[in-house]
Protein backbone atom coordinates (compact mmCIF):
# COMPACT_ATOMS: atom_id res chain seq x y z
CA UNK A 1 0.00 0.00 0.00
CA UNK A 2 1.05 3.68 -0.35
CA UNK A 3 0.95 6.78 1.84
CA UNK A 4 1.20 10.09 0.59
CA UNK A 5 2.57 12.63 2.67
CA UNK A 6 3.03 15.66 0.83
CA UNK A 7 4.90 17.87 -1.54
CA UNK A 8 8.20 15.90 -2.48
CA UNK A 9 10.03 19.16 -2.06
CA UNK A 10 8.35 20.73 1.11
CA UNK A 11 11.07 20.03 4.03
CA UNK A 12 7.25 19.44 5.97
CA UNK A 13 7.57 16.22 4.32
CA UNK A 14 10.58 15.02 4.91
CA UNK A 15 9.94 15.77 8.52
CA UNK A 16 7.38 13.24 8.26
CA UNK A 17 9.81 10.85 6.31
CA UNK A 18 12.05 10.76 9.42
CA UNK A 19 9.52 10.45 11.78
CA UNK A 20 8.35 7.46 10.23
CA UNK A 21 11.77 5.91 9.87
CA UNK A 22 12.68 6.72 13.15
CA UNK A 23 8.93 4.85 14.37
CA UNK A 24 9.70 2.01 12.49
CA UNK A 25 13.47 1.46 13.86
CA UNK A 26 12.51 1.27 17.06
CA UNK A 27 9.06 -0.46 17.31
CA UNK A 28 9.64 -2.85 14.30
CA UNK A 29 6.59 -3.62 13.49
CA UNK A 30 6.06 -7.72 13.09
CA UNK A 31 3.45 -7.23 10.37
CA UNK A 32 5.79 -4.66 8.13
CA UNK A 33 8.04 -6.86 5.84
CA UNK A 34 9.39 -4.32 3.71
CA UNK A 35 8.99 0.21 3.33
CA UNK A 36 9.99 2.72 1.31
CA UNK A 37 9.57 6.44 0.93
CA UNK A 38 10.53 9.08 -0.98
CA UNK A 39 9.54 11.98 -2.85
CA UNK A 40 6.33 12.53 -0.70
CA UNK A 41 4.75 8.84 -0.68
CA UNK A 42 5.26 5.96 1.29
CA UNK A 43 5.61 2.49 0.28
CA UNK A 44 4.33 -0.71 2.60
CA UNK A 45 4.73 -4.08 2.32
CA UNK A 46 2.67 -5.61 5.22
CA UNK A 47 1.36 -9.18 6.22
CA UNK A 48 -1.69 -8.82 4.66
CA UNK A 49 -2.66 -12.37 6.47
CA UNK A 50 -2.57 -10.45 9.79
CA UNK A 51 -3.28 -7.35 9.25
CA UNK A 52 -5.51 -4.42 7.21
CA UNK A 53 -4.68 -1.59 5.13
CA UNK A 54 -6.79 0.64 7.93
CA UNK A 55 -5.39 -0.96 10.65
CA UNK A 56 -1.24 0.07 9.23
CA UNK A 57 -3.01 3.44 8.43
CA UNK A 58 -4.51 4.09 11.80
CA UNK A 59 -1.03 2.90 13.35
CA UNK A 60 0.99 5.56 11.01
CA UNK A 61 -1.35 8.41 11.97
CA UNK A 62 -0.51 7.23 15.92
CA UNK A 63 3.13 7.68 15.52
CA UNK A 64 3.04 10.41 13.55
CA UNK A 65 1.28 12.12 15.97
CA UNK A 66 2.67 10.78 19.20
CA UNK A 67 6.58 9.97 18.67
CA UNK A 68 8.01 12.39 16.42
CA UNK A 69 8.15 15.68 17.90
CA UNK A 70 11.92 15.29 18.29
CA UNK A 71 13.10 14.26 15.37
CA UNK A 72 11.84 17.23 13.89
CA UNK A 73 14.15 19.45 14.81
CA UNK A 74 17.45 17.75 14.75
CA UNK A 75 19.54 19.55 12.14
CA UNK A 76 20.08 17.59 8.76
CA UNK A 77 23.80 16.53 7.71
CA UNK A 78 25.57 18.87 4.94
CA UNK A 79 27.87 17.19 2.88
CA UNK A 80 30.54 17.94 -0.36
CA UNK A 81 31.37 16.15 -2.56
CA UNK A 82 34.16 16.47 -4.91
CA UNK A 83 33.47 16.06 -8.02
CA UNK A 84 34.94 16.32 -11.37
CA UNK A 85 32.98 17.41 -14.77
CA UNK A 86 34.99 16.10 -17.26
CA UNK A 87 33.83 14.44 -20.67
CA UNK A 88 36.56 11.72 -20.22
CA UNK A 89 34.61 10.84 -17.09
CA UNK A 90 31.53 12.38 -18.46
CA UNK A 91 30.35 10.80 -21.32
CA UNK A 92 27.40 12.92 -21.82
CA UNK A 93 28.68 15.93 -20.75
CA UNK A 94 28.87 17.76 -24.34
CA UNK A 95 25.23 16.32 -25.85
CA UNK A 96 23.27 17.59 -22.29
CA UNK A 97 25.09 20.96 -22.90
CA UNK A 98 24.41 20.70 -27.03
CA UNK A 99 20.73 19.47 -26.13
CA UNK A 100 19.97 22.24 -23.00
CA UNK A 101 21.48 24.72 -25.32
CA UNK A 102 24.60 25.88 -23.09
CA UNK A 103 27.89 26.24 -22.56
CA UNK A 104 29.78 23.35 -20.99
CA UNK A 105 30.98 25.82 -18.53
CA UNK A 106 27.13 27.37 -17.78
CA UNK A 107 26.07 23.76 -17.41
CA UNK A 108 28.98 22.87 -14.97
CA UNK A 109 28.29 26.10 -13.00
CA UNK A 110 24.39 25.83 -12.65
CA UNK A 111 24.89 22.52 -11.54
CA UNK A 112 27.21 23.40 -8.59
CA UNK A 113 26.69 26.18 -7.61
CA UNK A 114 23.00 24.69 -5.60
CA UNK A 115 23.07 23.32 -2.63
CA UNK A 116 20.44 20.20 -2.99
CA UNK A 117 18.57 17.73 -0.52
CA UNK A 118 17.82 13.99 -0.61
CA UNK A 119 14.10 14.06 -1.75
CA UNK A 120 14.28 9.82 -1.60
CA UNK A 121 16.99 6.76 -1.20
CA UNK A 122 16.20 3.98 -2.97
CA UNK A 123 16.80 2.18 -6.58
CA UNK A 124 20.26 0.70 -5.43
CA UNK A 125 21.83 0.44 -2.16
CA UNK A 126 23.37 4.53 -1.59
CA UNK A 127 21.13 5.46 -4.08
CA UNK A 128 19.28 9.14 -3.42
CA UNK A 129 17.60 11.49 -5.44
CA UNK A 130 18.42 15.21 -4.91
CA UNK A 131 16.43 18.08 -5.64
CA UNK A 132 15.80 20.19 -7.35
CA UNK A 133 17.87 21.20 -10.18
CA UNK A 134 17.17 24.63 -11.71
CA UNK A 135 15.01 24.38 -14.40
CA UNK A 136 17.81 25.37 -17.13
CA UNK A 137 19.16 22.18 -16.49
CA UNK A 138 16.44 19.89 -16.40
CA UNK A 139 15.55 17.21 -19.49
CA UNK A 140 14.01 14.09 -19.70
CA UNK A 141 14.95 10.34 -18.62
CA UNK A 142 16.90 8.77 -21.91
CA UNK A 143 14.23 6.64 -23.66
CA UNK A 144 16.33 3.57 -23.50
CA UNK A 145 18.67 2.94 -20.08
CA UNK A 146 21.96 2.38 -20.67
CA UNK A 147 23.68 -1.47 -19.54
CA UNK A 148 26.53 -0.21 -17.62
CA UNK A 149 26.88 3.65 -15.58
CA UNK A 150 30.29 3.46 -14.13
CA UNK A 151 30.42 4.11 -10.13
CA UNK A 152 30.99 7.33 -8.72
CA UNK A 153 28.92 9.23 -11.77
CA UNK A 154 26.35 12.24 -11.35
CA UNK A 155 23.56 12.48 -13.15
CA UNK A 156 20.56 14.45 -14.02
CA UNK A 157 17.08 13.83 -15.44
CA UNK A 158 13.55 15.71 -14.91
CA UNK A 159 14.06 18.34 -11.94
CA UNK A 160 16.97 15.82 -9.76
CA UNK A 161 20.26 14.91 -9.62
CA UNK A 162 21.92 12.02 -8.51
CA UNK A 163 25.23 9.93 -7.48
CA UNK A 164 25.23 5.70 -9.21
CA UNK A 165 26.78 3.92 -6.15
CA UNK A 166 28.11 1.19 -7.83
CA UNK A 167 27.93 0.28 -12.05
CA UNK A 168 24.27 -0.40 -12.54
CA UNK A 169 22.23 0.02 -15.29
CA UNK A 170 20.16 3.93 -15.97
CA UNK A 171 18.40 5.58 -17.88
CA UNK A 172 19.89 9.60 -16.34
CA UNK A 173 22.50 11.72 -18.24
CA UNK A 174 25.92 11.63 -16.81
CA UNK A 175 27.58 14.94 -16.34
CA UNK A 176 30.23 14.00 -13.66
CA UNK A 177 31.88 11.70 -11.57
CA UNK A 178 32.95 11.89 -7.53
CA UNK A 179 35.57 11.04 -5.35
CA UNK A 180 35.46 7.92 -3.55
CA UNK A 181 32.64 5.95 -2.74
CA UNK A 182 29.44 6.86 -1.24
CA UNK A 183 28.21 4.03 -0.21
CA UNK A 184 29.79 0.92 2.46
CA UNK A 185 27.82 -2.48 2.89
CA UNK A 186 29.16 -4.95 5.56
CA UNK A 187 26.72 -8.32 6.62
CA UNK A 188 24.60 -6.31 9.01
CA UNK A 189 24.28 -2.89 7.87
CA UNK A 190 24.86 -0.08 5.52
CA UNK A 191 26.19 2.94 5.78
CA UNK A 192 25.22 5.52 2.86
CA UNK A 193 26.69 9.10 2.90
CA UNK A 194 23.63 10.13 2.28
CA UNK A 195 20.33 10.15 3.84
CA UNK A 196 16.93 11.29 3.52
CA UNK A 197 17.14 14.94 3.56
CA UNK A 198 20.42 15.62 3.85
CA UNK A 199 22.06 18.63 2.58
CA UNK A 200 24.70 17.86 -0.64
CA UNK A 201 26.87 20.27 -2.87
CA UNK A 202 28.78 19.35 -5.59
CA UNK A 203 32.17 20.96 -5.23
CA UNK A 204 33.96 21.19 -8.71
CA UNK A 205 37.42 19.83 -9.05
CA UNK A 206 39.80 19.71 -12.11
CA UNK A 207 40.48 16.52 -14.07
CA UNK A 208 44.02 16.25 -12.91
CA UNK A 209 43.20 15.99 -9.17
CA UNK A 210 40.28 13.61 -10.08
CA UNK A 211 42.47 10.86 -11.44
CA UNK A 212 45.25 12.02 -8.53
CA UNK A 213 42.98 11.49 -6.04
CA UNK A 214 40.96 8.82 -7.73
CA UNK A 215 44.05 6.65 -9.66
CA UNK A 216 45.22 6.27 -13.09
CA UNK A 217 42.38 3.72 -14.00
CA UNK A 218 39.64 6.03 -12.79
CA UNK A 219 38.21 6.21 -16.45
CA UNK A 220 36.80 3.14 -16.32
CA UNK B 1 27.90 -30.98 2.32
CA UNK B 2 26.49 -30.54 -1.62
CA UNK B 3 29.74 -30.79 -3.81
CA UNK B 4 28.50 -28.91 -6.88
CA UNK B 5 29.80 -30.36 -10.03
CA UNK B 6 28.34 -28.13 -12.49
CA UNK B 7 26.36 -25.04 -12.26
CA UNK B 8 25.28 -21.83 -14.30
CA UNK B 9 24.83 -18.19 -12.97
CA UNK B 10 20.93 -18.67 -12.83
CA UNK B 11 21.59 -21.20 -10.09
CA UNK B 12 21.52 -19.72 -6.31
CA UNK B 13 20.54 -19.74 -2.74
CA UNK B 14 17.43 -18.25 -1.75
CA UNK B 15 15.70 -17.57 1.51
CA UNK B 16 12.24 -15.91 1.58
CA UNK B 17 14.14 -12.59 0.77
CA UNK B 18 15.85 -9.58 2.19
CA UNK B 19 13.26 -7.67 4.11
CA UNK B 20 13.54 -4.19 5.52
CA UNK B 21 16.26 -2.75 3.51
CA UNK B 22 14.15 -1.68 0.73
CA UNK B 23 14.48 2.43 1.91
CA UNK B 24 18.05 1.79 1.33
CA UNK B 25 17.75 0.63 -2.17
CA UNK B 26 18.62 -2.83 -1.23
CA UNK B 27 16.57 -5.69 -3.76
CA UNK B 28 14.11 -8.16 -1.66
CA UNK B 29 14.99 -10.78 -3.70
CA UNK B 30 13.80 -14.32 -2.55
CA UNK B 31 12.72 -17.12 -4.80
CA UNK B 32 11.36 -16.12 -7.98
CA UNK B 33 8.53 -18.68 -8.05
CA UNK B 34 7.51 -18.18 -4.22
CA UNK B 35 4.73 -21.15 -4.51
CA UNK B 36 7.04 -23.48 -5.47
CA UNK B 37 10.08 -22.61 -3.19
CA UNK B 38 7.44 -22.86 -0.05
CA UNK B 39 6.34 -26.67 -1.18
CA UNK B 40 10.19 -27.61 -1.38
CA UNK B 41 10.33 -26.88 2.04
CA UNK B 42 6.76 -28.05 3.75
CA UNK B 43 6.89 -31.33 1.85
CA UNK B 44 9.97 -32.15 3.77
CA UNK B 45 8.36 -30.66 7.07
CA UNK B 46 10.68 -27.31 7.22
CA UNK B 47 9.60 -24.33 8.19
CA UNK B 48 9.64 -22.47 4.54
CA UNK B 49 12.00 -19.55 5.97
CA UNK B 50 14.63 -22.68 5.42
CA UNK B 51 17.42 -21.92 2.72
CA UNK B 52 16.98 -23.78 -0.45
CA UNK B 53 18.59 -23.73 -3.81
CA UNK B 54 16.78 -22.15 -6.81
CA UNK B 55 18.29 -23.76 -10.04
CA UNK B 56 17.31 -22.19 -13.80
CA UNK B 57 16.62 -23.82 -16.68
CA UNK B 58 17.96 -26.62 -15.49
CA UNK B 59 21.88 -28.15 -16.02
CA UNK B 60 22.61 -28.56 -12.33
CA UNK B 61 25.25 -31.64 -11.13
CA UNK B 62 25.84 -32.16 -7.52
CA UNK B 63 26.34 -34.87 -4.90
CA UNK B 64 25.34 -35.24 -1.41
CA UNK B 65 28.00 -36.41 1.06
CA UNK B 66 25.58 -36.97 4.32
CA UNK B 67 22.22 -38.68 4.39
CA UNK B 68 19.40 -36.17 4.05
CA UNK B 69 15.96 -35.60 2.49
CA UNK B 70 15.06 -33.56 0.05
CA UNK B 71 12.20 -31.57 -1.25
CA UNK B 72 12.06 -30.82 -4.97
CA UNK B 73 9.37 -28.50 -6.46
CA UNK B 74 9.09 -26.36 -9.78
CA UNK B 75 10.21 -26.58 -13.09
CA UNK B 76 10.31 -30.32 -14.05
CA UNK B 77 11.77 -32.51 -16.58
CA UNK B 78 14.70 -34.85 -17.02
CA UNK B 79 15.65 -34.71 -12.86
CA UNK B 80 17.69 -37.92 -11.89
CA UNK B 81 18.92 -38.69 -8.21
CA UNK B 82 21.73 -41.38 -8.64
CA UNK B 83 20.68 -41.94 -11.94
CA UNK B 84 16.81 -42.60 -11.45
CA UNK B 85 14.40 -40.58 -13.17
CA UNK B 86 12.03 -38.57 -10.28
CA UNK B 87 8.46 -39.12 -11.09
CA UNK B 88 7.11 -35.78 -10.02
CA UNK B 89 7.97 -32.61 -7.11
CA UNK B 90 8.15 -34.28 -3.82
CA UNK B 91 10.26 -35.43 -0.43
CA UNK B 92 13.01 -37.58 -1.45
CA UNK B 93 15.01 -39.40 0.80
CA UNK B 94 18.89 -39.06 0.02
CA UNK B 95 21.98 -41.08 1.35
CA UNK B 96 25.47 -39.61 1.47
CA UNK B 97 27.15 -40.32 -2.00
CA UNK B 98 24.44 -39.41 -3.78
CA UNK B 99 23.89 -37.83 -7.15
CA UNK B 100 21.53 -35.17 -8.49
CA UNK B 101 21.59 -34.18 -11.63
CA UNK B 102 18.57 -31.69 -13.58
CA UNK B 103 19.00 -31.95 -17.38
CA UNK B 104 16.56 -30.91 -19.58
CA UNK B 105 13.07 -29.16 -18.52
CA UNK B 106 9.99 -30.23 -20.16
CA UNK B 107 8.02 -27.63 -17.95
CA UNK B 108 9.01 -24.19 -16.32
CA UNK B 109 12.70 -22.49 -15.54
CA UNK B 110 13.23 -22.66 -11.70
CA UNK B 111 13.69 -25.72 -9.84
CA UNK B 112 13.76 -25.92 -6.04
CA UNK B 113 15.67 -28.11 -3.79
CA UNK B 114 15.85 -28.24 -0.47
CA UNK B 115 17.27 -30.01 2.22
CA UNK B 116 15.93 -31.28 5.57
CA UNK B 117 16.60 -28.25 7.94
CA UNK B 118 17.64 -26.18 5.63
CA UNK B 119 21.39 -24.88 4.39
CA UNK B 120 23.90 -23.46 6.59
CA UNK B 121 24.73 -20.20 5.14
CA UNK B 122 25.58 -16.66 6.66
CA UNK B 123 23.20 -14.29 6.19
CA UNK B 124 24.02 -10.65 4.65
CA UNK B 125 21.54 -7.84 5.92
CA UNK B 126 19.40 -10.99 7.55
CA UNK B 127 19.13 -13.19 4.32
CA UNK B 128 20.78 -15.53 2.52
CA UNK B 129 19.19 -14.87 -0.60
CA UNK B 130 21.57 -14.20 -3.41
CA UNK B 131 21.31 -10.82 -4.92
CA UNK B 132 24.19 -10.51 -7.97
CA UNK B 133 23.16 -7.23 -8.36
CA UNK B 134 23.48 -5.92 -4.81
CA UNK B 135 26.57 -8.44 -3.72
CA UNK B 136 24.49 -9.85 -1.36
CA UNK B 137 24.02 -13.55 0.03
CA UNK B 138 25.08 -16.86 -1.49
CA UNK B 139 27.48 -18.66 0.13
CA UNK B 140 30.34 -16.63 -0.06
CA UNK B 141 28.42 -13.37 1.10
CA UNK B 142 28.74 -11.42 -2.24
CA UNK B 143 26.25 -12.04 -4.58
CA UNK B 144 28.05 -14.87 -6.26
CA UNK B 145 25.68 -17.54 -7.83
CA UNK B 146 26.70 -21.21 -7.33
CA UNK B 147 29.88 -22.42 -9.43
CA UNK B 148 31.50 -26.14 -10.00
CA UNK B 149 33.24 -26.91 -7.12
CA UNK B 150 31.47 -24.61 -4.47
CA UNK B 151 30.34 -26.90 -1.73
CA UNK B 152 27.20 -25.70 0.67
CA UNK B 153 27.05 -27.02 4.04
CA UNK B 154 23.77 -28.93 5.40
CA UNK B 155 23.19 -30.66 8.67
CA UNK B 156 22.69 -34.88 8.55
CA UNK B 157 19.28 -36.33 8.92
CA UNK B 158 17.40 -39.73 8.53
CA UNK B 159 15.97 -40.09 5.18
CA UNK B 160 11.75 -39.80 5.43
CA UNK B 161 10.09 -41.96 3.24
CA UNK B 162 9.41 -40.69 -0.43
CA UNK B 163 6.25 -38.78 -1.22
CA UNK B 164 4.36 -36.82 -4.04
CA UNK B 165 2.98 -33.52 -3.59
CA UNK B 166 -0.68 -33.76 -4.64
CA UNK B 167 -1.05 -33.74 -8.28
CA UNK B 168 -3.58 -30.32 -8.09
CA UNK B 169 -0.80 -28.72 -6.13
CA UNK B 170 1.56 -28.84 -8.69
CA UNK B 171 0.57 -26.34 -11.76
CA UNK B 172 1.56 -27.15 -15.30
CA UNK B 173 3.67 -23.99 -16.67
CA UNK B 174 2.48 -24.78 -20.22
CA UNK B 175 -0.72 -24.04 -19.93
CA UNK B 176 -1.85 -20.70 -21.24
CA UNK B 177 -1.49 -18.09 -18.06
CA UNK B 178 -4.02 -15.50 -16.95
CA UNK B 179 -2.24 -13.15 -14.68
CA UNK B 180 -4.13 -11.60 -11.95
CA UNK B 181 -3.67 -7.96 -11.86
CA UNK B 182 -4.41 -5.60 -9.24
CA UNK B 183 -4.75 -2.20 -11.57
CA UNK B 184 -2.81 0.91 -10.29
CA UNK B 185 -5.59 3.92 -9.38
CA UNK B 186 -3.08 6.63 -9.77
CA UNK B 187 -4.07 7.90 -13.03
CA UNK B 188 -1.11 7.02 -15.10
CA UNK B 189 -3.30 5.51 -17.71
CA UNK B 190 -6.40 6.32 -19.51
CA UNK B 191 -9.27 3.98 -18.77
CA UNK B 192 -9.55 2.69 -22.39
CA UNK B 193 -5.64 1.93 -22.18
CA UNK B 194 -6.23 0.15 -19.62
CA UNK B 195 -8.82 -1.74 -21.31
CA UNK B 196 -6.30 -2.23 -23.74
CA UNK B 197 -4.35 -3.69 -21.85
CA UNK B 198 -6.26 -6.41 -19.97
CA UNK B 199 -7.74 -7.40 -23.28
CA UNK B 200 -4.76 -8.26 -25.13
CA UNK B 201 -2.45 -11.26 -25.13
CA UNK B 202 1.35 -10.86 -24.32
CA UNK B 203 4.19 -13.18 -25.47
CA UNK B 204 7.18 -13.24 -22.46
CA UNK B 205 10.30 -11.96 -24.61
CA UNK B 206 13.77 -12.90 -24.28
CA UNK B 207 14.80 -10.22 -22.42
CA UNK B 208 14.00 -12.17 -19.06
CA UNK B 209 16.02 -11.64 -15.50
CA UNK B 210 15.61 -12.18 -11.53
CA UNK B 211 15.13 -8.02 -12.17
CA UNK B 212 11.73 -8.01 -13.96
CA UNK B 213 10.55 -9.86 -17.08
CA UNK B 214 9.60 -7.84 -20.14
CA UNK B 215 6.76 -8.65 -22.26
CA UNK B 216 5.51 -8.13 -26.02
CA UNK B 217 1.96 -7.27 -26.71
CA UNK B 218 0.66 -6.27 -30.25
CA UNK B 219 -0.58 -3.01 -29.21
CA UNK B 220 1.49 -0.33 -27.58
CA UNK B 221 0.20 0.69 -24.59
CA UNK B 222 1.31 4.49 -23.36
CA UNK B 223 0.74 6.18 -20.38
CA UNK B 224 1.75 9.88 -18.36
CA UNK B 225 5.04 9.34 -16.20
CA UNK B 226 5.06 10.72 -13.21
CA UNK B 227 7.48 13.72 -12.36
CA UNK B 228 8.95 12.18 -9.59
CA UNK B 229 9.89 8.53 -9.21
CA UNK B 230 8.38 6.76 -6.65
CA UNK B 231 8.40 3.23 -4.58
CA UNK B 232 7.57 0.43 -7.13
CA UNK B 233 6.13 -2.46 -5.89
CA UNK B 234 6.77 -6.36 -6.12
CA UNK B 235 5.23 -7.38 -9.35
CA UNK B 236 4.10 -3.86 -10.02
CA UNK B 237 3.79 -3.62 -14.44
CA UNK B 238 5.69 -0.69 -15.49
CA UNK B 239 5.34 0.60 -19.48
CA UNK B 240 8.24 2.57 -20.27
CA UNK B 241 7.97 4.80 -23.35
CA UNK B 242 8.32 1.46 -25.58
CA UNK B 243 5.24 0.71 -24.87
CA UNK B 244 5.83 -2.47 -23.75
CA UNK B 245 5.35 -3.81 -19.87
CA UNK B 246 7.56 -5.28 -17.76
CA UNK B 247 7.04 -7.29 -14.75
CA UNK B 248 8.57 -6.22 -11.61
CA UNK B 249 10.47 -9.63 -10.04
CA UNK B 250 12.09 -10.52 -7.19
CA UNK B 251 15.31 -8.76 -8.14
CA UNK B 252 13.41 -5.53 -8.80
CA UNK B 253 14.74 -1.86 -7.89
CA UNK B 254 12.34 -0.28 -5.45
CA UNK B 255 11.83 3.27 -7.15
CA UNK B 256 11.48 3.79 -10.47
CA UNK B 257 10.08 6.34 -12.74
CA UNK B 258 8.02 5.41 -15.54
CA UNK B 259 3.92 4.72 -15.56
CA UNK B 260 2.54 1.50 -13.66
CA UNK B 261 -0.24 0.27 -14.92
CA UNK B 262 -1.01 -1.90 -12.09
CA UNK B 263 0.48 -4.95 -10.14
CA UNK B 264 0.51 -8.62 -10.70
CA UNK B 265 -0.76 -10.74 -7.69
CA UNK B 266 1.93 -13.08 -5.58
CA UNK B 267 0.61 -16.70 -6.99
CA UNK B 268 0.19 -15.48 -10.36
CA UNK B 269 3.60 -13.73 -10.59
CA UNK B 270 4.77 -17.08 -9.02
CA UNK B 271 3.43 -18.48 -12.19
CA UNK B 272 4.26 -16.09 -14.56
CA UNK B 273 8.12 -16.77 -12.92
CA UNK B 274 7.92 -19.92 -14.96
CA UNK B 275 6.94 -18.76 -18.23
CA UNK B 276 9.85 -19.07 -20.70
CA UNK B 277 10.38 -16.36 -23.80
CA UNK B 278 8.25 -17.29 -26.82
CA UNK B 279 5.01 -18.68 -24.01
CA UNK B 280 1.90 -16.45 -23.89
CA UNK B 281 -0.07 -15.25 -21.36
CA UNK B 282 -2.86 -12.47 -20.72
CA UNK B 283 -4.36 -10.05 -17.58
CA UNK B 284 -7.25 -10.60 -15.53
CA UNK B 285 -8.31 -7.65 -13.21
CA UNK B 286 -8.85 -8.94 -9.80
CA UNK B 287 -11.05 -8.71 -7.12
CA UNK B 288 -8.63 -6.62 -4.18
CA UNK B 289 -10.55 -8.86 -1.71
CA UNK B 290 -10.60 -12.14 -3.01
CA UNK B 291 -7.06 -11.25 -3.70
CA UNK B 292 -6.14 -10.60 -0.04
CA UNK B 293 -8.24 -13.82 1.02
CA UNK B 294 -6.07 -15.93 -1.32
CA UNK B 295 -2.92 -14.68 -0.20
CA UNK B 296 -4.01 -15.60 3.19
CA UNK B 297 -4.84 -19.11 2.79
CA UNK B 298 -1.22 -19.21 0.90
CA UNK B 299 0.35 -17.66 4.32
CA UNK B 300 -1.61 -19.65 6.32
CA UNK B 301 -1.20 -22.82 4.87
CA UNK B 302 2.73 -21.82 4.17
CA UNK B 303 3.04 -20.52 7.81
CA UNK B 304 4.67 -17.58 5.85
CA UNK B 305 4.37 -16.66 2.43
CA UNK B 306 5.80 -13.61 0.67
Amino acid sequence: MEVRLGDPTDPRTLDLVKCIDLWIRRSSPAWLYNHCYGFGRLSLMFDASTTTESRVLQAIETALKEECIDEKDRPDKFVKILTCYDPRVAPDLNVVAEQLKLSIEDLIAIHSQRDYRVLATGFVPGFSYLGETDSRIQLPRKDTPINRIPAGSVAIAENQTAIYPKETPGGWHLIGRVVGSIVSITANSINAKLGMGTAVRFQRIPYDQFIRLEGPNAEN
Amino acid sequence: MLKIKSASPLHSIQDLGRFGFASQGVAQSGPMDMTAACWANYCIGNSVSRSLLEIGGGGFHAVFTKDTTIGIAGAWGDIQLNGEKLPSPGCFPVEGGSTLVIRGLASGFFTYIAVKNGFVVKESLGSVSTCDRDNLGGIYGDGSALAANDEVLYPRSNGLSQSLITRRFVPSYLAPLVCEVILNDHGDFDECVATEFLTQAYTVSKDVSRMGYRLHGKTLIDGKSPRYSRPMPLGGIQIPPGGQPIVLMRDYQSFGGYPLIGSVTRPSLSLLAQRVPGQHLSFREANTGLAISKFKKFSEFFGDYR
